[in-house]
């Protein structure tokens, strides 16, 4: 009867409210993540700005940016509980229903805890502004339930905001204003290039850098300290350069080094990511031979990096970075050109394929041009 | 009927007041009456007695008291349709033969006019058509009724009678008499023909003098006896020697001039419409050839009539009209319709038509029988080809004569008889122009020229043409479905199928090729009647079910008049529904349902009309109905039925011109014609000009696109507009078409500088593609010329050489869609580990799938069964589901590589399934899809509350043992999850737990 009655109650709400177990994780990366602003381990001295500025009783909208693998989240986080303790890590996701102008219905996964909400608003791609307006609006119109709490507004954490389209992100701009009494907005970003001027002007800035490689290093061998594991430094240094300064990737490749092969040795394989050995298989195509059939064979790759949702960016990144290598000063001052040009002009345009195939041509123009020449003047 | 002519009566009582009109009312008004009351008051003693004039006028009101009584059945059918007459707008004509008899009593005569304009209309209806030159009997009696009483009103008569010669003739009385004797030979041709028609007779004979009218005084009343013989179609066959009589008799007349000139004009109007009337129905109802094929047809010399041109009319011996056209065409003749000065023969036939052989006689133009024509190509030596004219089949009418060809004389009438002869000519033009002329003026060229007989119809000419196919079909509908025989259902693929089997006919083809045409000629041919609905009309399920069911339970006005009364009434009906596939909307609603279901149904044959056969909408309909595919005609048929148009209209277009014509419309016949009709409005320049635009509607395709995009040889006689239209055939994928295939081209450039040409190009197509993105985000369409010169221009300009391999469809589009599917998974994927990695969506994708997959497979892969445990607990931390794992796995691996799940033993694999089954734990995000998925739900929803339910700790175990015995199925996994739940307890988590449900109850406190 009882479970009947319970199984009618989940049909109704139609939403599994799951109270997260504060589990260890198995993997490093999520196991070793530090929970308190205190434990930082980097940027400490930007930790401790920030644990001032969440005692203080008044409190900004934050913009956090900074590149992946930096740990905005992680830091984002460490504020959320120095505001309201340790009550946040009881997570719990809630699908969230919305319906467009058009009728259309949306739905968005939410991560709620009692004082926060996190929402990517991207996930709904072009819609997002209509998350934006009705989820945040909502959200920021309610008071705290909590009202014994230590603070009196919620937080909402939006993530990837400079994925946001413009529309939603001018919708951002009044709720920002409006509702501050009730509750503050955390952002968090990749970059402010995408963010609109008048976000950025409504929030404090907060810049996350990567950490540098002896950070990372250092990071990596205190986590191998605790998992009672021996890291030859030379290894450790070397993930941490293979990681890109990327914290996340670098834990991540450590552990997959350990799964690899244990105890360390110095010189042992490191294991990169597939896409970034593809990315620069690719490069090396197009150093290799100029040709519109190898152009042919290089847009078939690049569809490829397209599928597998390679940011376009990171692809012209990675390209221009390989195909330098081989280039004397002049001509790395052109390709930079193009590949800046290239960049630019498939930020406005829709079809990306269309700006990557025209930087490898213009590529391979350039550089087909100067072999040539270099060939003429020896022979 | 009678109502409506008593509502008459209060008219010309008031008229009644004017004194000079009395007597005529009051004859009018015996009119009426006999009509109405004494309908047989057939009296031929009574003419006998009366003196000569009165005696004339008594034949003749008896004749048409005799037809009153006739009519009266037929206007109480008529009554409804009757009133509707009185509404029309009288013609000048009418008008002015009335005109100066205003002191006649005007509602009168408008009634006869509106008779007679009905008989007009109604052309085949012979009945009607007699009835209404009866009542121009009538009004003209009454007329010289009152000639006689009063004196004042004969002079207005014949102040009448000279404003109407004047005006008809526009000339002095001799021409009254020209006409006269143009009546007379009009008579004279009708009287060898051997269907004759009585009435037409009678008049000519109540025109002449009394001794003659006395003479014939026996042989008018047993006409008049007979007279309902004769209102049916088929009169009596005359004996050829009375026909002789009354031609003799009539030259007598026209040898006396004096009688001719005493007599009226206005009766001679009268006669003459009823002649033309019976000769048009004599027309009308003549058939073919006497015995075909009874003569041989001789083997003549090659082109042994070139230069000559023949005309024919009536019905010839042995050959049809068409054979006969095509034996003279064969031996390099020309047949043309009209009799010109050029015409070198005429070949008179059966009941050959009265204006051509007036006219032929005018212009002295040897008048050759069907032997003659044949013994001409026997005897005639061989001309040359170029001889041959081109067939000219109209000429304009109104072309003045100035001098009679004298080559081919029979007779040579004196200079006098010729100047007679084209004042005939004249007055025919004015009198009869609605016979021969009034066809083709203001008519659209398409009206004009649909075709009227089967075999006019382009392309249906043949034996196996769908238009015979349809005409058995309808011959033979009633004999298959009259219930006695039973068809079976012919296979889809049969390929001499007549349709047996169906009761409604498909017709399916592009526009413009004759669908409706064929029907209409067809059911002509077979003279059913049209019930036609088409797309104009609401064929709504109710309309069709209401309406047309019952219109064909109904017979027509048509059967009913010309007696086919024995038939069944539906015998004659064809429902035609044009336009099927147009039935759509909330006009037509459960139309096409309904129509299926009335074809099931029917007992009238049903033609549907379609363009597309194929379409979803046809489906239905096609299985219960004969499929007849129309094609267009093939070109070769169309250019020479559109020259003939051409010639016949004096439209100058060049071959070429019309061929590209054909083609531009893709052989779309009304297409063309429609066409022409403007080049007949248009000066020469402007029809070049409007043909070349009329080239550039041929659409192409994209592949058809992309090759003159890069082909040299193309550019070199396109301007920069021309090549940007081809970007235009299809806008929405040219520019990913030219992008696709523009690196399979070989330009025509030094081979260093070949990269720097694809750079050039890929940059414009980058340009293009930021245009693009502009055009659809802000809807600025302007900018498409723009982009056609960045997508299309530009790369074909720098690329221009030739296309090497085969032209692919873009592959952004495939590749587009599985982008998308990959992100979808990655979107699931990342919201499942939410939780867990704080990562984002492309964080997830970058540096979490590979070691992520690694993780979970490279244990298993390395240690076998050992390593399942592991990679299930990787799983379960993340919260990932097997389907995860494969969207992982199909995430991660990149072109080139191999499945890592290949590597894996099968044994190892089925305990990894089994295992991660078993120690299923419950997911923080809802899932709802698979019903794989919802079984496993069900045992972690049960978990769930288990765990929220605090206080019912005790419950549990109860609970467990529910859903034991209520789920065998779950029973596995239930006790696995119950057992963790309490290995959990125990260990350390289960503080965790714990104090969840502490923070729980704390937050609900709070």
């Amino acid at each position: 009867m009882v479970r009947f009655f319970f199984k009618l109650l989940y049909f109704f709400v139609g939403v599994f409210n799951y109270l997260l177990l504060l589990e260890k994780m198995s993997l490093w990366v999520d196991k070793h993540r530090p929970t308190s602003l205190s434990k930082l381990d980097y940027h400490t001295e930007q930790a401790k700005h920030l644990k001032n500025l969440v005692q203080e009783s008044d409190f900004p909208h934050l913009l956090v940016y900074g590149p992946p693998g930096a740990g905005k989240k992680t830091r984002i986080m460490c504020i959320i509980r120095e505001l309201y303790g340790s009550g946040v890590e009881r997570l719990r996701m809630e699908t969230m229903h919305f319906e467009t102008p058009s009728q259309k219905k949306m739905e968005i996964m939410t991560i709620n805890s009692n004082y926060h909400i996190e929402v990517n608003p991207s996930d709904v791609g072009i819609n997002d502004r209509v998350v934006v307006m009705d989820l945040v609006k909502t959200v920021a119109q309610t008071h705290q339930i909590d009202s014994t709490g230590q603070r009196e507004f919620k937080v909402v954490l939006l993530t990837n905001v400079d994925q946001l389209t413009k529309d939603a992100q001018h919708a951002l701009r009044r709720t920002m204003e409006k509702y501050v009494a009730t509750c503050r907005l955390i952002l968090c970003a990749n970059s402010t290039s995408r963010v609109l001027p008048a976000i950025r002007s409504r929030c404090l800035g907060i810049r996350v850098p990567s950490p540098t490689i002896p950070e990372i290093t250092s990071i990596l061998n205190s986590i191998c300290k605790r998992e009672g594991l021996n890291l030859p430094d030379k290894l450790a240094t070397r993930v941490a350069e293979a990681s890109g300064r990327n914290l996340r990737r670098a834990i991540l490749m450590l552990e997959a080094c350990k799964v690899e092969q244990y105890p360390f040795t110095p010189e042992q394989n490191i294991t990169e990511p597939d896409w970034q050995v593809y990315l620069r298989e690719t490069a090396k195509l197009m150093v290799k031979e100029q040709s519109p059939s190898k152009l042919l064979q290089i847009r078939g790759r690049l569809y490829d990096l397209l599928i597998h949702a390679i940011p376009c960016d990171l692809i012209f990144k990675v390209l221009f970075q390989e195909c330098v290598k081989y280039c004397d000063l002049q001509m790395k001052m052109d390709i930079a050109a193009v590949a800046a040009e290239y960049e630019h002009t498939m930020i406005r345009s829709s079809k990306a394929i269309f700006h990557l195939e025209a930087f490898v041509a213009k590529f391979m123009a350039i550089y087909k041009r100067f072999m040539d020449l270099s060939a003429g003047d020896f022979m | 009927m009678p109502k409506d002519i008593r509502s008459w009566f209060p008219v010309v009582n008031t008229k009644k007041g004017n004194t000079s009109e009395e007597p005529k009312n009051n004859r009018k008004r015996r009119v009426i009456s006999s009509d109405e009351d004494e309908p047989k008051k057939n009296s031929p003693s009574k003419k006998v007695k009366v003196n000569k004039k009165r005696n004339r006028h008594h034949t003749l009101s008896d004749s048409d008291e005799e037809i009153i009584s006739i009519k009266k059945p037929a206007s109480l059918i008529k009554s409804p349709n009757k009133e509707d007459y009185e509404k029309k707008a009288v013609s000048p004509r009418d008008i002015f033969g009335s005109a100066p008899v205003k002191r006649v009593a005007a509602p009168k005569i408008k009634k006869t006019e509106l008779f007679f304009k009905e008989g007009k209309w109604e052309d085949d209806n012979d009945c009607l058509k007699e009835l209404d030159t009866s009542h121009i009997e009538v009004e003209y009696f009454s007329k010289l009724e009152k000639d006689k009483n009063l004196k004042l009103v004969k002079d207005g008569i014949k102040n009448e009678d000279q404003d109407i010669s004047e005006i008809s003739s526009h000339a002095s009385p001799e021409k009254k008499e020209t006409k006269n004797e143009k009546n007379k030979n009009g008579n004279k041709i009708s009287s060898s023909d051997s269907k004759k028609d009585s009435s037409a007779q009678k008049k000519s004979k109540s025109s002449n003098s009394s001794i003659e009218d006395i003479n014939f005084e026996p042989e008018n009343s047993l006409k008049s006896q007979n007279r309902k013989e004769t209102q049916s179609k088929h009169a009596p066959k005359r004996t050829k020697g009375i026909s002789h009589m009354e031609v003799e008799k009539k030259r007598k007349k026209s040898q006396s001039p004096k009688k001719d000139k005493s007599l009226d004009p206005y009766e001679e109007r009268i006669e003459k419409k009823k002649q033309q009337v019976a000769l048009y129905q004599q027309y009308l109802n003549r058939g073919g050839a006497r015995n075909p094929g009874s003569k041989t047809i001789p083997e003549g010399a090659e082109y042994c009539l070139a230069g000559l041109s023949f005309v024919i009319t009536g019905v010839l011996d042995s050959l049809e009209r068409d054979e006969a056209t095509e034996l003279i065409k064969k031996y390099g003749g020309r047949v043309v319709q009209s009799v010109s000065r050029k015409t070198d023969y005429i070949i008179v036939g059966d009941e050959p038509g009265v204006s051509k052989l007036d006219k032929a006689k005018s212009l002295r133009v040897k008048q050759i029988s069907e032997d003659d024509l044949l013994d001409l190509i026997r005897t005639r030596p061989s001309g040359k080809a170029s001889e041959v004219k081109e067939t000219h089949h109209r000429i304009r009418k109104d072309e003045k004569l100035s001098s009679p060809e004298p080559q081919f004389e029979k007779s040579s009438p004196t200079q006098s008889h010729v100047k007679k002869d084209t004042k005939e000519k004249e007055l025919e033009n004015e009198e009869e122009p609605k016979i021969s002329l009034s066809e083709d003026s203001g008519q659209a060229l398409v009206e004009k020229y649909r075709p009227t007989a089967l075999n006019k119809i382009i392309g249906q000419q043949g034996e196996k043409s769908n238009a015979k196919k349809l005409l058995n079909w309808l011959k033979n509908w009633h004999r298959n479905h009259s219930g006695n025989v039973t068809h079976k259902k012919p296979s889809p693929w049969a390929k001499n199928d007549d349709g047996a089997f169906f009761k409604a006919a498909l017709l399916s083809g592009p526009p413009g090729i004759g669908k409706t045409t064929t029907v209409q000629v067809v059911c002509k041919e077979l003279g059913l009647d049209l019930l036609e609905y088409n797309a104009s009309d609401t064929r709504s399920k109710r309309l069709l079910k209401e309406g047309v069911s019952e219109l064909l339970n109904n017979t027509t006005m048509k059967g009913y008049f010309t007696g086919d009364n024995k038939e069944k009434p539906a015998a004659k009906h064809v429902l035609v529904m044009d336009e099927v596939d147009g039935m759509a909307g909330n006009e037509d609603r459960g139309g096409l349902q309904e129509l299926i279901a009335l074809i099931k149904s029917t007992e009238v044959p049903i033609i549907c009309i379609c363009n597309d056969r194929n379409h979803p909408k046809m489906r239905t309909l096609a299985n219960y109905t004969y499929d007849l595919r129309f094609h267009q005609p093939n070109h070769a048929q169309i250019k020479g039925a559109m020259l003939s148009i051409c010639h016949k209209e004096n439209i100058k277009i060049d071959k070429e011109e019309l061929d590209r014509l054909i083609t531009a419309t893709n052989r779309d016949i009304r297409q063309i014609i429609n066409h022409l009709a403007l080049l007949t409005e248009n000066s020469q320049t402007k029809i070049e000009s409007e043909n070349h635009k009329s080239n550039k509607d041929l659409r192409l395709g994209p592949w058809d696109v992309v090759r003159k995009v890069f082909s040299a040889e193309e550019h070199k006689n396109m301007s920069i507009h021309d090549k940007s239209g081809l970007f235009f055939h299809d806008y929405n994928i040219a520019a990913l078409f030219v992008q696709e295939n523009y690196l399979s081209v070989v330009p025509q450039a030094p081979k260093a500088e070949l990269m720097e040409r694809v750079a050039k190009a890929a940059h414009s197509l980058a340009m293009g593609d930021i245009i693009e993105k502009n055009i659809r985000q802000s809807n600025a369409w302007s900018l498409l010329p723009v982009q056609a010169c960045f997508s299309s221009v530009i790369p074909g300009t720098v690329m221009s050489g030739r296309i090497t391999s085969q032209i692919n469809f873009p592959s952004w589009l495939g590749r587009n869609s599985k982008s998308g599917k990959f992100d979808r998974l990655r979107q699931e994927v990342s919201i499942h580990t939410r939780l867990a990695t704080s990562a984002s969506k492309d964080a997830i994708n970058l540096d979490y799938l590979t070691y992520l997959r690694d993780f979970i497979i490279k244990p298993m892969i390395n240690n076998g069964i050992e390593g399942v445990e592991s990679s299930v607990k990787i799983m379960n931390d993340y919260h990932l589901m097997r389907e995860d794992l494969d969207s992982i796995l199909e995430l991660s691996t990149w072109p080139g590589q191999r499945d890592p799940m290949q590597a894996l033993d099968s044994k190892v694999k089925a305990a990894f399934t089994r295992t991660y089954n078993k120690s299923s734990v419950l997911t923080p995000y809802s899932i709802n899809s698979g019903t794989i998925k919802k079984k496993n739900k069900t045992s972690q929803d049960d978990d769930y509350m288990e765990d929220e339910n605090e206080e019912g700790a005790q419950l549990s175990e109860e609970d467990d043992e529910d859903n034991l015995d209520m789920d065998k199925m779950i029973k596995p996994k239930k006790s696995v999850a119950s057992k963790k739940v309490v290995s959990t307890t125990t260990n350390e988590a289960g503080s965790s737990k714990r104090g969840k449900g502490r923070g729980k109850g704390r937050g609900k406190g709070k």
